[in-house]
């Protein structure tokens, strides 16, 4: 276990690590030098002299990967600039708009899980019975919603024909005021995916279930309600697991809608926010956080899987190794 | 009178689809007598599976029992309730079955599936489970129980993990067990033991057994009793001597031809030597694992010289992992090898000249292609003409003695007989002049690969093909080969014509022609050190 | 395929033929302008003279539904055209050459995948004003990733088949091999995603545009209609919000579903054959 951690961490350390080297050509390949972003108009003011000594202090007239390396070791220190429009340390902005998003993320995991768990095992057992079928129509149609709109729709239900629910912000006051704010963003962010989460599981539920280990252990006079969560279920949660990976960095996106409809203070809509703004470095952290959480994440459902299935753990050495 | 555990009365079973009805069995009846092994045998097809399944009340979906009676103990196994179910199936019948690594839950270790079954019908604690665990792995010669008992299925060899399904199912002292073809994928080194174990297990504590087989040879080793099933009825019931000596149904006396061509050592040498065509200099192969950050290498061949004269079947004889798939890769120039040298005499180019025929012929066909465009393909590559393409074809699967009309059927159609002889209608199309047959008989019934021998005995004769003909399989290979190569441990350990081979002094050698099932069941010897293997895989580990 | 299947598959193809020809013929199906603006009927609900009502402009929402059809189906397939060369092409180099560097090219997969695809979008997107086209590019160079990987994964896998060994055997070479083996056993995952890839086209427009940033809004496309709808719709404009979504929501289930079809139909003979549903 030990090796498969070591090996899958180097992984995820090297994703990183070109993950970064495309951020910083993407800042370089912006249009106008960071002498330019840093002094703005004053700088064709400026004599040619000034000019070099201001690209001399950035670091400008070093080797590239000298410069990249100085500027990763600053986003390591948390030295990540200032805001292009307000000023403000980009890493104050990031600080504050990272919990609330984690805190819609969570309540949206939590929706999604405790659904497709649910929906996917029960469709599994029972493939072509009607209640499959309408959870499959049901899959297929949450699959095909565009978020924005399905939220929409739910806001003109909740908000303007029923007017329970609020629509914007995360609310002020007491934690019923908190929960119903924050309870259409998390439904609406949980069943944008639940439909493919539904049909890994219900379609892995069904193959392992004709596996010839199931015909051994009730052969073997074991019952069915342990064969199933015993048995049969690890087994199909395996790939459920691996699509939770994957599955990160889309409702990292998703997040990006919700957010901006809801008013929801967190990282999708600042970033949307600079991006419209032209506020590169509050956009370019924005980036590397998420592309960061997506890499962390999915190395830890990497380790979870590997811990389930021990077959895992031999694979990815044996890849290396060839 | 004879006490019977278990009684089968005019057994029938269906198969349901939307589109179709089968009948699989058909009114089959027998008995198991107590303490005794009952063999059933029969052909790919002929319904011995789900006679073994049916006996548990487990069939697959889609199959009903339409009628009959399965009696087990003088109770009604096919009106037991939920709880009487499980106690039958846990307790009193244990289940061995062919594929070892299916029948693991690949995610538990052997110990978690020793608890589970201890846990739900005794009241044992974890150690003593343990204790009684690692006893049953002892019993069944695990080397290393404890290793055993703490190991994913996975990490252990087919061997092994037969051995710990039949620790499983005897792990109970069930009074009848049930073996589903338990040792045909094994080696024969190990299906000896293997068998040794079952017959012991019977002797001892009195239990029945029922075996279900496609080889006559396992029968005359084992079977006190013989049921031949084809189609899903019952041809023939009867004591395993007198059913070897005067058969009664045509069925059965067609499988023991069969059995007889196939242990039939060949006599006649290798007349025409036609000079050298393939010759192997002192060549190696590894390969390399990375453990850390230290590289592994595992020595796959070691240091093989031999050689193959033009026209001339050798056969190479090992176990699995002996190195015989690698080094007949190195000749196919399907990987490089570091060490030594091959060089080929025949006509160039060597890629057209040495041909293969793959264990599992429908793994080597692209599954979109059908049998014309499969075995034609070769003919694209080496710039025939196109028009000739199709009679090419044509003449190529009349010789291996199929009909022209099959060009446009898909491979996963036929049976394994006739895509084994598809693989070498496409190996053949090329006029090689070595074809490489990697364990030909592996996936066969007994009828298909006795006239497969046939064919390559004509094949031989008639082309002039050398043969090298790769199998675990000792007799086989002495029915087919002039020349015998013994492999072990990536070496060639021995090298002797096929006449001879049986006054062998090699101890290796020697360990394999013991563990050769007997021919007839008057000829066996219990007593005999059937074992005689077992030294030698201690040392081994 | 049973019959039941067989209805759905004609109703789906039905369905998304009539939408492909009414957007075609739009001209003659309505004689409303999509783009006048005609300031005295805002926002009218729907009735006889416009069936799904008028926008904040008083521009008809049927005839900006059907011209906004042609933007949002020319975006998914042109998006989807882009995602599937680019996917495929980089799918088969990495598996296709193997060792190191197809490590290496999977780490910028990695690398790629893991940044939120709308943020990488809204990455491009500074650099090219936009247009049609920029939005075709930003979505087919943002939506590859995840093909590239899949079609690796199958060349990958095929390459230990057996019976590419068997076509090495008989002389097949490295090309040969490719052509006529790997790629054709590709082809059904390649049309599998690239239906997949119309419906992800399709959304990724639609959230585009909707967020602002997609299509320039003077032109209708069925993702920028929903741009405003929200401020109308917290004062009861529903239509201007429901028909377009409603319209979206069908094409790409229609799409997924005849992609789901397709993938049962693709699967192997001896799969289809082997009496399973």
């Amino acid at each position: 276990m030990l090796r498969f951690i070591v090996s899958r961490l180097s992984e995820s350390i090297v994703v990183l690590l070109i993950g970064s080297i495309l951020c910083f050509a993407f800042i370089r390949m912006l249009p106008g030098s960071p002498a330019a972003a840093m002094y703005g108009d004053q700088l064709q003011k400026m004599s040619k002299a000034d000019q070099i000594r201001i690209a001399e202090n950035l670091g400008l007239d070093e080797p590239i990967y000298t410069q990249y390396a100085k500027w990763f070791m600053g986003v390591l220190q948390g030295d990540w600039g200032r805001s292009y429009n307000t000023g403000e340390e980009v890493k104050m902005m990031i600080a504050h708009a990272v919990e609330p998003t984690i805190i819609l993320m969570l309540a949206a995991a939590v929706i999604t899980i405790v659904l497709s768990l649910f929906l996917g095992v029960i469709t599994g057992l029972r493939r072509y019975s009607f209640f499959d079928h309408a959870v499959t129509v049901a899959s297929f149609i949450f699959m095909s919603l565009p978020s924005f709109w399905f939220a929409l729709m739910l806001m003109l239900f909740f908000s303007v024909y029923l007017g329970v629910l609020p629509t914007s912000g995360m609310g002020q006051g007491g934690i019923g005021d908190w929960l119903k704010h924050l309870i259409m963003p998390a439904f609406i962010l949980g069943l944008s995916h639940i439909g493919y989460y539904i049909r890994i599981l219900r379609n892995h539920i069904a193959v392992t279930q004709e596996k010839e280990f199931v015909w051994a252990l009730q052969a073997r006079g074991i019952s069915k309600r342990t064969i199933l969560w015993k048995h049969i279920f690890p087994n199909a949660s395996i790939p459920y697991l691996s699509f939770m990976g994957m599955s990160l960095s889309l409702s990292l996106a998703g997040s990006v809608v919700v957010e901006t409809l809801f008013s929801w203070p967190g990282l999708g809509r600042l970033s949307l926010k600079a991006a419209l703004a032209h506020d590169y470095p509050v956009l370019l952290a924005a980036i590397l956080l998420s592309m960061s959480i997506v890499i962390i994440g999915s190395f830890m459902v990497d380790l979870i899987c590997a811990w389930i299935d021990p077959r895992l753990r031999r694979h990815l050495l044996k890849e290396e190794g060839r | 009178m004879k006490e019977y555990l278990l009684i089968v009365e005019d057994l029938s079973i269906q198969l349901q689809n939307d589109h179709e009805e089968q009948q699989l069995l058909d009114h089959v009846s027998f008995v198991v007598p107590t303490g005794e092994i009952v063999a059933i045998i029969g052909e790919s097809g002929s319904g011995k599976s789900i006679t073994a399944k049916a006996m548990l009340n487990l069939l697959p979906k889609g199959m009903a029992i339409s009628s009959g009676k399965i009696e087990f103990n003088h109770k009604n196994v096919l009106t037991m309730n939920k709880k009487q179910r499980q106690f039958y199936r846990g307790t009193q019948v244990g289940f061995v079955f062919q594929d070892t690594s299916a029948t693991f839950d690949a995610l538990r270790t052997i110990g978690q599936h020793f608890l589970e079954l201890f846990s739900t019908h005794t009241e044992l604690s974890k150690k003593e489970v343990k204790e009684r665990a690692i006893r049953l792995l002892e019993d069944m010669q695990l080397q290393n129980a404890e290793n055993v008992y703490e190991s994913y299925p996975f990490e252990l060899s087919g061997g092994m993990r037969q051995r710990v399904q039949l620790a499983l199912a005897l792990a109970l002292n069930p009074l009848l067990l049930i073996a589903d073809e338990p040792t045909t994928a094994l080696d024969s080194r190990i299906q000896a033991e293997v068998l040794h174990l079952i017959k012991d297990w019977s002797t001892r504590t009195g239990g029945s057994v029922l075996f279900i087989t496609h080889d006559l040879g396992v029968v005359a080793e084992m079977a006190d009793y013989v049921v031949v099933l084809k189609n899903g009825t019952v041809v023939e019931t009867a004591p395993v001597v007198p059913l070897f000596d005067q058969p009664v149904h045509e069925h059965t006396k067609q499988l023991l031809h069969y059995h007889r061509e196939l242990t039939n050592i060949r006599e006649q040498l290798n007349q025409a030597v036609g000079g050298p065509l393939v010759t192997v200099e002192n060549v190696g192969k590894a390969y390399f694992k990375k453990k850390w950050f230290r590289k592994q290498s595992i020595q796959a061949v070691r240091d093989v010289s031999f050689h193959i004269q033009k026209g001339e079947i050798v056969g190479l004889i090992g176990e699995s992992g002996s190195g015989k798939s690698t080094l007949s890769r190195l000749l196919l120039q399907l990987e490089p090898y570091e060490q030594g040298k091959i060089t080929w005499h025949g006509d160039p180019p060597f890629r057209k000249g040495v041909q293969w025929v793959h264990q599992d012929p429908l793994a080597s066909f692209d599954p979109r292609w059908n049998v014309e465009k499969i075995v034609g393909e070769g003919l694209d590559y080496w710039k025939e003409k196109s028009d000739n393409k199709h009679k090419k074809v044509k003449e190529v699967l009349q010789k291996v003695g199929l009909h022209e009309k099959i060009c446009s059927v898909y491979p996963y159609e036929l049976s394994g007989g006739m895509k084994q002889r598809v693989a070498i209608a496409r190996a053949l199309l090329l006029e090689p002049e070595l074809l490489i047959l990697d364990e030909p008989f592996a996936s066969l019934d007994m009828s298909s690969q006795a006239r497969m021998l046939s064919l390559l005995q004509e094949i031989n004769k008639k082309g002039k093909t050398a043969i090298l003909f790769i199998s675990h399989d000792i007799r086989a290979a002495m029915a087919l080969c002039h020349r015998i190569l013994v492999m072990d441990d990536g070496r060639i350990v021995e090298e002797a014509n096929a006449n001879e081979l049986s006054s062998s002094i090699n101890f290796y050698t020697n360990c394999l022609l013991s563990s050769m099932l007997t021919l007839h069941p008057s000829d066996r010897i219990h007593e005999k050190n059937k074992l005689g293997g077992k030294e030698y895989a201690i040392q081994k580990n | 395929m049973s019959e039941k299947r067989k209805w759905l598959v004609n109703g789906l193809l039905c369905y998304l033929l009539f939408l492909l020809l009414a957007t075609i013929l739009a001209p003659v199906l309505t004689s409303y302008d999509p783009l006048s603006i005609g300031l005295a009927k805002t926002l009218q609900p729907p009735s006889a003279a416009h069936l799904f009502g008028t926008d904040e402009l008083g521009r008809d929402v049927l005839t900006r539904l059907l011209y906004g059809g042609r933007i949002s189906l020319t975006v998914g397939a042109a998006a989807m055209i882009i995602a599937i060369v680019i996917g495929a092409g980089f799918g088969v180099i990495s598996g296709f050459l193997g060792g190191v560097a197809d490590r290496i090219m999977m780490r910028i997969l990695d690398a790629l995948l893991s940044i939120p695809s709308i943020l990488l979008m809204i990455g491009i997107q500074v650099f090219i004003p936009s247009s049609l086209l920029s939005v075709v590019v930003i979505i087919g160079m943002t939506s590859w990733m995840p093909i590239a990987r899949l079609i690796r994964t199958e060349i990958m896998s095929l390459k230990g088949e057996t019976f590419i060994q068997a076509s090495v055997v008989v002389g097949a070479s490295s090309t040969q091999l490719l052509t006529r083996h790997l790629l054709p056993q590709c082809l059904p995952t390649i049309i599998v995603m690239s239906i997949s890839g119309v419906s992800h086209a399709i959304l990724s427009e639609a959230t585009l545009s909707f967020l602002g940033i997609g299509i320039p809004p003077h032109e209708p496309s069925w993702g920028n209609m929903l741009m405003g709808a929200q401020s109308y719709l917290l004062s009861g404009a529903w239509w201007i919000a429901l028909f377009p979504g409603l319209l979206i929501t069908c094409t790409v289930l229609a799409v997924t579903f005849l992609g789901d079809v397709l993938q049962d139909r693709f699967a192997l003979p001896q799969i289809k054959k082997g009496g399973r549903k």
